[in-house]
């Protein structure tokens, strides 16, 4: 009798309850698969401050240097962006908006949710074909006045760093709060 | 005995290869979601034809520029300042700052009554933006010596992530603060979408 019960212990096999691991290890499949958001593809254009503002008192030097100012000449309409099928994005863009661009006297238009300025990319390379540019030298300063919007600067500098303009910089603002 | 038997038998599926392959899915989500994420607040940012592709370094400052027009403030982000005891502007179009999910600006004055160095009397919003860039960055940033000013400069970068829509002004503003005095990051990153083509064109150059 003994010997028989012995028999057949050895002959069953271990079967643990898997279902358990399974249900654990679905849910964090899902969590892992809701939780997932690809890599956003995102680039970076470099610029720099002025290194000495308020605490310099070496004098200025007399360089030639491209002073762009931006205006809004047509502010345009914030409207709500809708996807090619026509769905509601969630997300607010500009509509018939304008940009002004000031460099010395020379006045360029553009609209910058559809075009990149291109008058001022005429007018940068004419200025580096001249020789009163040069690319590692002129300083170029961004100053953006009232009401203008990250995107429309983006614009600009991009244009003014694919001419390849080393030293990009920024104005501070006029506005008080 | 055969037939009977049969009835008997339970239907077993062999669990293993389920199993395997859950596993195997689970450490592939593992890998993919990419926890430095974290630093990135839900923003649309503009195209720009020449954003460089960015591998970020660890230690570099990201701040987040979120930008809400008047009365459209997320409920989400009026959960935040309700959390923090803060109200916030619903007649008017404003901007704050995210640095590692920590909220650096809101329309809110400075407890100790400090004023903004540049536009004097007025109060200064931006203090602790400030504090944070001198006691969080700095300590961890790069100086080199500068010639011309004889003296070290920050030569580590940070990264301004804005929304496209926001007001140019928010970010002349965290200008202003990096070149206040003690700070001086001189070094900007502006962040941008790059466009689908140099998309295309980096995968194709990176296949080869």
């Amino acid at each position: 009798m003994a010997t028989k019960k012995k028999k057949k212990r050895k002959v069953e096999e271990i079967k643990p309850d898997m279902t358990p691991m399974i249900d654990v290890t679905f849910l964090l499949l899902v969590f892992f698969i809701v939780t997932l958001k690809f890599k956003i593809l995102e680039g970076r254009l470099d610029a720099a401050l002025p290194k000495d503002r308020g605490t310099s008192n070496s004098p200025a030097e007399e360089i030639e240097k491209i002073d762009i100012l931006m205006f809004v000449a047509e502010p345009g309409e914030l409207v709500t962006e809708f996807s090619e099928t026509g769905k509601d994005t969630g997300l607010k863009k500009f509509e018939s908006r304008t940009i002004r661009l000031e460099v010395g006297a020379k006045k360029f238009r553009y609209d910058p949710m559809n075009e990149f300025p291109e008058e001022l990319r005429t007018f940068l390379r004419a200025g580096l074909a001249s020789g009163v540019y040069d690319k590692s030298e002129t300083p170029v300063s961004i100053d953006a006045r009232k009401g203008v919007v990250y995107g429309d600067v983006i614009r600009v500098l991009d244009v003014v760093i694919e001419e390849q303009f080393e030293k990009v910089s920024f104005a501070g603002t006029h506005e008080q709060d | 005995m055969s037939r009977k038997r049969e009835a008997e038998t339970e239907i077993e599926v062999d669990m293993t290869p389920m199993i395997d392959l859950t596993f195997l899915l689970i450490i592939f989500f593992i890998i993919v979601n990419d926890m430095s994420k974290k630093d990135l607040e839900e923003l649309k940012l503009p195209v720009a034809k020449m954003a460089g592709h960015d591998e970020p370094p660890e230690t570099r400052p990201i701040l987040n520029v979120r930008w809400f027009p008047a009365g459209e403030v997320p409920t989400f982000v009026v959960d935040q300042y309700t959390a923090l005891g803060v109200g916030i502007p619903q007649d008017q179009e404003w901007s704050d700052i995210v640095w590692r999910g920590k909220l650096l600006y809101w329309p809110n004055k400075d407890p100790k009554g400090r004023t903004d160095p540049i536009r004097k009397g007025r109060p200064d919003y931006y203090w602790e933006l400030e504090s944070t860039a001198k006691d969080e960055w700095l300590p961890n940033f790069a100086y080199e010596f500068d010639e011309s000013l004889k003296k070290d400069l920050p030569d580590d970068p940070i990264l301004i992530r804005a929304d496209r829509n926001t007001p140019f002004k928010y970010i002349q503003k965290i200008m202003e603060v990096c070149t206040r005095e003690g700070v001086l990051i001189w070094r900007v990153q502006l962040a941008a979408s790059e466009t689908p083509e140099a998309v295309a064109a980096r995968e194709a150059a990176e296949g080869n």
